[in-house]
Order: C-alpha cells, then sequence, then structure tokens
C-alpha cells in the first residue's frame, strides 16, 4: 500500500439527482463531486433527508423508480456506472462494492437462516460448491469475531440481536471480498458498546484489506474516530470537505460548526 | 449438550407454529372435517359400500337400512356411496380449479407488483375488469359458450377466479419488495427473478394458502351449482350439484334425497371456511 493514489476510487463528478412527486420535481442531489479511495474511510456527514443515502444508492444502481433526472458521472475503478447493463451491474454488487445497511435484522428474510442466505449470496457470484460455500460462510463469521458460528448459521434472522445481526451482514457483505463497502448509517440503530465493536470491525476491514470504505451517518462523534476524509452534506449539496482534521480542527461552513457543536 | 438446546429450540419453534395455526376450537373442527372428507374422496373406492353408478330400479328410494346406509335414489342407486364418491369429484375439480388459478394468478401478481409503474396499472385495470363482473355470470357464459362438460367448467372457473389472486398477491409484493431486505438482496447482486420467485414469494405465500382455503368452499358450491343447473359434471358421474338437480322431482316424496347431498355440501363449504379464518388469523397474530 505504497501508493494510495494509483490504488483505485470510487469516484462522483457533477452527480444531480431530481425526484419525480406529485406536483413537479423536487431536486435532491445537487452538482456533487466526491470520491472514496480504497484502504481508506470516508465519511459522508448530514442530517435526515440531506441526500446522503440516495448518493449511496445512486452508486450501487439502487434509486427509486421516480427518479426523474440523473446527471453526472459515477466511475468505479475508472468505469463508468452508466454504461453498465443490468447483467454487469449485478455482477458488481456485492463482488465489488458491497453494502450494509441500518436496519440490520431488516436486511435479512426473516424467513431463510443465515446460513442460507450467506450461502446463496456467495454461491451467486463465485462458481464453487454448496460445502465450499459454507466453510467460507463460516470462515467469514469467525472473521468478524462471531463465536460459535456453525450454530449461528443454522439460526433465523430474528433469532439474533441487532448487533450479531450486523456483523453478520459484515460478514456476508465481505465474504465476496469487495474492494468498496459503502455503509449506510451502519451504527445508528445499536447501542453504543455495540456500536464500538462495529465500528472496529469496519476499520480492520479498511486498514488490512484495503477496502475503501463509504461511511454514512449524521454523527460527528463516530466520524471522528472512524473517518479519514470527511464530507459535509446540507439539503443535497456538499458544504464542506477535507480531513478528518481539518473539519474538526479548523470547520469552515457554519453549519458544520453548528454540527460540531451539536455533539453531545 | 449443544445438540439437545438446538433439539429443544427446534421443538419450541414448531410447537409455537402448530399452536398458532391450529389453536382454535373453530379451526380444528374446520381441520377435523376437511381431513375427513380428503380420505373419504382418496379411498372412495374402498369406503363405498355399493356400486355408485349400479342401477336397480327394484330397490329405488329405499329408506335407509344396512345395506344401503343412507337409502337408495329414484333410480336404486346407493346414495351413501354416490356422496363419497361425490367427495372425490368435488375436491378433485375444485382442487385443480384452485392449482390453475393460483398458477396464473400469483406469477402475474408477483411481477406487476414488482415491475409497478404503467404495466401494473394496465395489468391492475384488466384485473378490475374481471373483478367488476360477478364472477358466477361471466364463468356462466363461458361454460354455455363452450358447452357443459367437466374440463369446460375448470376452464370456465380458471378464467374467472385468478384475478382476486393476481389482487392479493400485487398488494402483498408491494408491501414486501419495501423492505429493506429487498433493497440488500440488490446490493448483493441477486437477480430479479430470484428476489420475486425466491424471495418475495416465500413472503406472501402463507396469506395466498389462507386465501386459498377460504376460497375453495367457494369454488365447491360453484361446482355445485353449475352441475345443478346442467353446465358442469355431467351425469350419471355421482356429483353432489347433480345429485341435487336430480332429485329435485322428489322433494315432496322423498326429501332425504335433497337434504343429505345438501347438508354434506353446507358440511364441505363450512368447514373449509372455518380452516381458512383460522390460517388467516394465525397468520395475523404473529
Amino acid at each position: 500500500m505504497a501508493d494510495m493514489n494509483d490504488n483505485g476510487e470510487i469516484k462522483i463528478e457533477n452527480l444531480e439527482i431530481d425526484f419525480r412527486i406529485k406536483k413537479g420535481t423536487v431536486s435532491v442531489i445537487k452538482n456533487i463531486d466526491m470520491s472514496v479511495k480504497k484502504g481508506r474511510v470516508t465519511a459522508l456527514v448530514g442530517e435526515s433527508g440531506s441526500g446522503k443515502s440516495v448518493t449511496s444508492h445512486a452508486v450501487m444502481g439502487l434509486l427509486p423508480m421516480n427518479v426523474k433526472k440523473l446527471s453526472g458521472k459515477i466511475w468505479i475503478d475508472g468505469e463508468s456506472v452508466e454504461s453498465l447493463s443490468v447483467k454487469e451491474r449485478q455482477k458488481i454488487n456485492g463482488t465489488k462494492v458491497g453494502m450494509i445497511f441500518q436496519d440490520p435484522v431488516d436486511s435479512m428474510n426473516p424467513l431463510y437462516t443465515v446460513g442460507n442466505q450467506m450461502i446463496e449470496g456467495i454461491r451467486r457470484h463465485r462458481k464453487i460448491s454448496k460445502s465450499e460455500a459454507e466453510e467460507k460462510a463460516v470462515q467469514s463469521l469467525e472473521a468478524v469475531n462471531l463465536s460459535n458460528a456453525r450454530q449461528l448459521m443454522k439460526k433465523y434472522p430474528f433469532e439474533l440481536s441487532g448487533g450479531m445481526c450486523q456483523r453478520v451482514m459484515i460478514a456476508m457483505t465481505m465474504s465476496l471480498e469487495p474492494e468498496y463497502l459503502i455503509a449506510d448509517e451502519p451504527t445508528t440503530a445499536l447501542d453504543v458498546t455495540v456500536q464500538k465493536q462495529i465500528i472496529k470491525e469496519l476499520l480492520y476491514m479498511s486498514h488490512e484489506k484495503n477496502v475503501g470504505i463509504l461511511f454514512i451517518t449524521h454523527d460527528l462523534g463516530v466520524v471522528a474516530e472512524v473517518a479519514d476524509d470527511v464530507y459535509i452534506m446540507k439539503d443535497g449539496k456538499i458544504v464542506e470537505q477535507g480531513t478528518v482534521y481539518d473539519i474538526f480542527d479548523h470547520p469552515e461552513h457554519p453549519y458544520t460548526k453548528m454540527l460540531l457543536d451539536a455533539i453531545l | 449438550m449443544n445438540h439437545k438446546v438446538r433439539k429443544l429450540e427446534k421443538k419450541g419453534v414448531m410447537h409455537f407454529r402448530w399452536a398458532e395455526y391450529l389453536g382454535d376450537t373453530k379451526t380444528r373442527i374446520g381441520f377435523g372435517i376437511v381431513v375427513i372428507f380428503v380420505i373419504l374422496a382418496i379411498f372412495a373406492p374402498m369406503i363405498a359400500p355399493n356400486d355408485p353408478l349400479y342401477v336397480d330400479v327394484i330397490n329405488k328410494l329405499q329408506p335407509p337400512s344396512r345395506q344401503f346406509w343412507f337409502g337408495t335414489d329414484n333410480m336404486g342407486r346407493c346414495l351413501f356411496s354416490r356422496i363419497v364418491w361425490g367427495s372425490r369429484y368435488s375436491l378433485l375439480y375444485s382442487f385443480i380449479i384452485m392449482v390453475i388459478t393460483i398458477l396464473i394468478g400469483v406469477p402475474i401478481g408477483l411481477v406487476s407488483g414488482y415491475i409497478g409503474g404503467k404495466i401494473d396499472n394496465f395489468i391492475m385495470r384488466i384485473i378490475d375488469l374481471f373483478m367488476a363482473m360477478p364472477s358466477f355470470v361471466l364463468a356462466l357464459a363461458i361454460a354455455g359458450t363452450l358447452g357443459p362438460s367437466g374440463k369446460n367448467l375448470v376452464f370456465a372457473m380458471s378464467c374467472v377466479y385468478w384475478a382476486s389472486y393476481a389482487r392479493l398477491s400485487r398488494a402483498l409484493t408491494i408491501q414486501v419488495k419495501e423492505q429493506s431486505f429487498i433493497l440488500a438482496l440488490k446490493a448483493g447482486g441477486c437477480s430479479h427473478t430470484k428476489i420475486l420467485f425466491g424471495h418475495i414469494l416465500k413472503n406472501i405465500m402463507d396469506s395466498i394458502v389462507a386465501l386459498a382455503t377460504m376460497e375453495i368452499g367457494g369454488i365447491i358450491l360453484s361446482i355445485a351449482g353449475f352441475s345443478f343447473i346442467g353446465l358442469g359434471v355431467q351425469p350419471p358421474t355421482p356429483e353432489w350439484g347433480i345429485m341435487l338437480s336430480d332429485s329435485k322431482n322428489y322433494i315432496q316424496t322423498c326429501p332425504r334425497l335433497m337434504l343429505i347431498p345438501g347438508i354434506v355440501v353446507v358440511i364441505v363449504v363450512m368447514a373449509f371456511n372455518l380452516l381458512g379464518d383460522g390460517l388467516k388469523n394465525g397468520r395475523y397474530e404473529r
């Protein structure tokens, strides 16, 4: 990891998104430029409704049907996302860019066991046998410090706690060895002690496995702990950006100052 | 030790499920009656004491006796045997119609709800068209045009009844597809077909089974109705509707001939409704 710049990145240029509503349109994202570099944690901070999640969904190609205008460019490792077919898109999702969500328990199908879902996910992208996939699933569960992984594989999501579920989600995502991970408020639904553990896992991924993480949150306290680069977002615009030291030591935009004051 | 814990846990889950679905006395009664009639239908040749088609005019309109448990009809056929065989035809036809309507309606509803937008609107208008017309009359028109036979009846009723399954599965699909695990699946690169038929279908299946159980009573009733007016299964097949219509001339002299098939139809339809209700309630209590 000598040369960080040649390492590849997710690059968003001039992204603009409008949503169609009953009367006319709403502009949700206005001219955003940002980049997520491999091996670094990039935090995207903003209040509810500022467009954080929409940005991440745009990267994953998960935008809802009522998107009216989508302009600007998104590159993943130099490959333009817009030119991808549905098949290629599905191939990249998971293997190249993984995503974990705010509500871990709801992010799994309640009717399948953890093992079922992990094996399905792994076999979707890797042509390996069921027992090999199971082996891999167990390994990745153990990698996120879940003990008793084999028993865990037989459990249903509702039998697990929120923190365990989030670990399972991380394990599920990381079992495909993606190069980037989008974490959409991964710690918001968890209590503080569990938050810390989950953040530790994510930091480990980023540093040891050279994964580029886009960490979406509204909690600057968390940002101070994990992030390398920070983008502050308000009403669909990036109002301030810089390294974590810049932001915390010399906040320039009044909104950033307000956010900093709001830390408990 | 761990093994034991697992086993106990599993038992807990299983027990919970059965208690949830069959906890109600009414549901249990319905379930019991349905099971009895299914057994009657499957083992009809063994259970029926006499040949349901054997005409013996000398013994016509016999009162119940040891040989003819419910007596004989106007042509001397054993009424009990005919009821037993009739359950086979009624259940078989209604089961076939139910399977066909589910196979047509559910995929249409799933796809329509999942895609949404204009395609969904278009499909929904077609479904509205089918739902707007009284289903019995529409099926009557189709069956009447095609000519009376069991096969045509199945076709006519399947054409009409798929709409309600399509509507239900569309509504449920829209509900399920908004849940975050669907988004997670997409983010994991799962294909749309797999999401639709592997994940959404499994999530809405129990509601569809509950609706199917509720509707099967109605279907049995309709089959009997069509047979009664002569558009369904044709005589001399022992079918409850036919038995009713055959014996309508004897309502004064020998009301037993009409009462028994009529009561049997009522009991079966009621049993299916009780069971369906129970399944539905069990689902919502979860």
